[in-house]
């Protein structure tokens, strides 16, 4: 496994938000978790990415436990994430916002920067190389030198996920990444993330509403109600299961 | 030949232009080119552009809201005074004068490690607050020993602040700077000013990048306290008030925030204007404050407002830049930062 989530559970004052959670993502794999408005999708993200502090449970990747943190530890160790409203450097240029996840991996401290040796100016060749590398593979090289604000919505969606991929994850964990997309562009991200997964070799677990995307490229769900686990297994068992469609969409309905 | 033509120049038009900046430097105190008048003006405005350079890496560049530059500033005044006048022979002061400077440089960083650390929990209005009380705190403990004049002041007896030591400072402060804030360290600051935590999330150490914008920034406001003291002569906690730290602000915002450019012209207009204004008396005081509303209102964003001159933008970045520009065929859009 390379993602273990064990009996997680967080409190908001009275509101129970996330209840015994249990999750186990396979490396390698394209995991989806679903569940209606406020089931605590988001805050699981959020647990794991060490923006909260779970009060009780467990989080471990690759064995190690990622409880306690910082969420720029946690990143270190190899999760990285996009935000369900987009949060991109916006004044910033588009290389800049994926120049700025090699924080930790640009190798040269703070002396050598100050004094812009031969060595810091080869490092900064070889990051920007790589930034326009990666931006190569989601057609935004092309507005490289564009501020983050200039780009369409789908593009900032790709750059955010770009930028991501820059720290090297071994989990990247996507939050709606198909959120205000018209149905082509998420056709277009359903196969880009399958590509992501083979290209990079990098497991994903990902949040989604859009059901019909989740169902055709997810190898397994997980899913939340009311910050809690109600169900768990292949997409065909998670269609037909009776707690998911009365959870999620009422009683008397079946999914398409 | 175009191309190369073209390299030669950038290669060196900076280099030259700070050679002959400093063979100015060095000839108008030498052969009184100018009304020492104007020589002192020109001494001031360099260490205006100091202090408003290292205040705007903090609140340009990184989008907090320090409000006490003065105290890192009187820090650094009195210990290179202290360690001029009282630790270091009198006749190799002159010679030991930067050694002195960095010395109040460090006493001021240090100071800043002090305050950095507290506030990292807070933000905005509170950091504005912890800053505040910063300045008066240094104001007040330096009323309070006595050994170093209390609030009679101190007396610096050497007048080692000279125009070709002014410029020096200015030089190393802007290159010091300019090549944090291009380089992989000093991204992290502009990612702070974009979103704080977005930034945390894709690896930017932000207590880590807080602590050495801080302690930069107040260095440079130590070295410019030094030269200061030692251009004046007399010192004073009164010198080093909130009224200073406005007018530290005032050149920032002038200026236009994550620009050194900016920060440049600021910190000029700010300094002459108010000197051409002597005839208005303490009313020319009010206009500091007027002006940042004006400002504040019309122009926001300031005379450069986060674009920078190209020449302040390391030689090896631009033409990185202009290679991915070219590459694509686009066409080259000088970026903000």
């Amino acid at each position: 496994m390379l993602l273990e989530i064990e009996d997680l559970n967080l409190r908001f004052g009275g509101l129970h938000a996330v209840r015994d959670v249990r999750l186990q993502v396979p490396k390698g794999a394209l995991y989806g978790i679903i569940g209606p408005n406020g089931a605590g999708k988001t805050t699981v993200f959020n647990l794991i990415s060490g923006v909260y502090r779970p009060d009780s449970g467990d989080i471990r990747l690759e064995g190690k436990s990622l409880v306690g943190l910082l969420p720029s530890q946690v990143v270190a160790r190899g999760v990285a994430r996009t935000f369900q409203n987009i949060r991109l450097f916006k004044d910033l240029s588009v290389l800049d916002n994926v120049r700025i996840a090699h924080y930790q991996g640009a190798g040269y401290g703070l002396w050598p920067a100050f004094l812009r040796t031969p060595g810091v100016r080869r490092r900064e060749d070889a990051v920007t190389e790589q930034a326009m590398a990666l931006l190569e593979v989601f057609d935004l090289a092309d507005v490289a030198l564009e501020p983050a604000r200039s780009l369409s919505y789908g593009n900032q969606r790709k750059l955010e996920i770009a930028r991501a991929l820059a720290t090297s994850p071994k989990l990247l964990l996507l939050d709606e990444p198909a959120a205000g997309m018209n149905p082509a562009e998420v056709v277009q991200l359903a196969d880009l993330i399958q590509d992501l997964r083979q290209r990079f070799g990098v497991t994903i677990l990902l949040i989604e509403h859009q059901m019909k995307m989740v169902m055709s490229i997810c190898e397994r769900l997980t899913v939340l109600d009311f910050g809690q686990v109600i169900a768990e297994g292949p997409p065909e068992e998670i269609r037909t299961n009776p707690r998911v469609l009365e959870a999620y969409l009422g009683r008397g309905v079946t999914l398409a | 030949m175009q191309v190369q033509t073209s390299r030669w120049t950038s290669r060196w038009a900076m280099p030259l232009l700070v050679a002959a900046g400093f063979a100015l430097a060095w000839a108008i105190p030498r052969y009184e080119l100018i009304n020492p008048y104007y020589d002192l003006i020109l001494m001031y405005i360099g260490i205006n552009i100091i202090l408003t350079v290292s205040l705007n890496l903090v609140n340009g560049y990184m989008g907090e809201f320090s409000v006490g530059h003065a105290g890192f500033m009187a820090v650094g005044a009195y210990v290179a005074s202290v360690l001029t006048m009282r630790v270091i022979p009198w006749d190799m002061a002159p010679y030991l004068f930067p050694l002195a400077l960095i010395g109040g440089g460090i006493a001021a960083g240090i100071v800043a490690l002090l305050v950095a650390i507290p506030s990292f929990r807070t933000r905005g209005d509170y950091l504005a607050l912890v800053t505040l009380a910063l300045n008066m705190i240094v104001k007040s403990v330096i009323e309070n020993i006595d050994a170093i004049g209390g609030p009679r002041g101190f007396l610096v007896l050497l007048r080692l602040t000279s125009l070709p030591w002014v410029y020096v400072w200015v030089v190393i402060t802007l290159w010091a700077i300019r090549n944090f804030i291009y380089s992989n360290p000093g991204r992290g600051v502009l990612a702070i000013r974009e979103d704080e935590v977005a930034a945390e999330l894709v690896g930017v150490r932000t207590r880590e990048v807080k602590l050495r914008a801080f302690i930069i920034s107040a260095f440079f406001a130590g070295v410019a306290g030094g030269l200061y003291a030692h251009l004046l002569q007399f010192i004073h906690p009164r010198n080093f008030d909130i009224l200073k730290s406005t007018e530290i602000l005032i050149m920032v915002y002038l200026g236009g925030i994550g620009s050194m450019m900016g920060s440049i012209l600021g910190a000029s207009i700010f300094t002459v204007l108010l000197e051409a204004l002597r005839f208005m008396g303490v009313w020319r005081m009010a206009l500091a404050p007027l002006l940042l509303v004006l400002l504040m209102i019309l122009r926001p964003t300031g005379i450069m407002g986060l674009k920078e001159w190209r020449g302040l933008i390391p030689l090896d970045e631009r033409l990185r830049l202009a290679r991915l520009a070219a590459r694509k065929g686009g066409q080259a859009r000088a970026s903000g930062n």
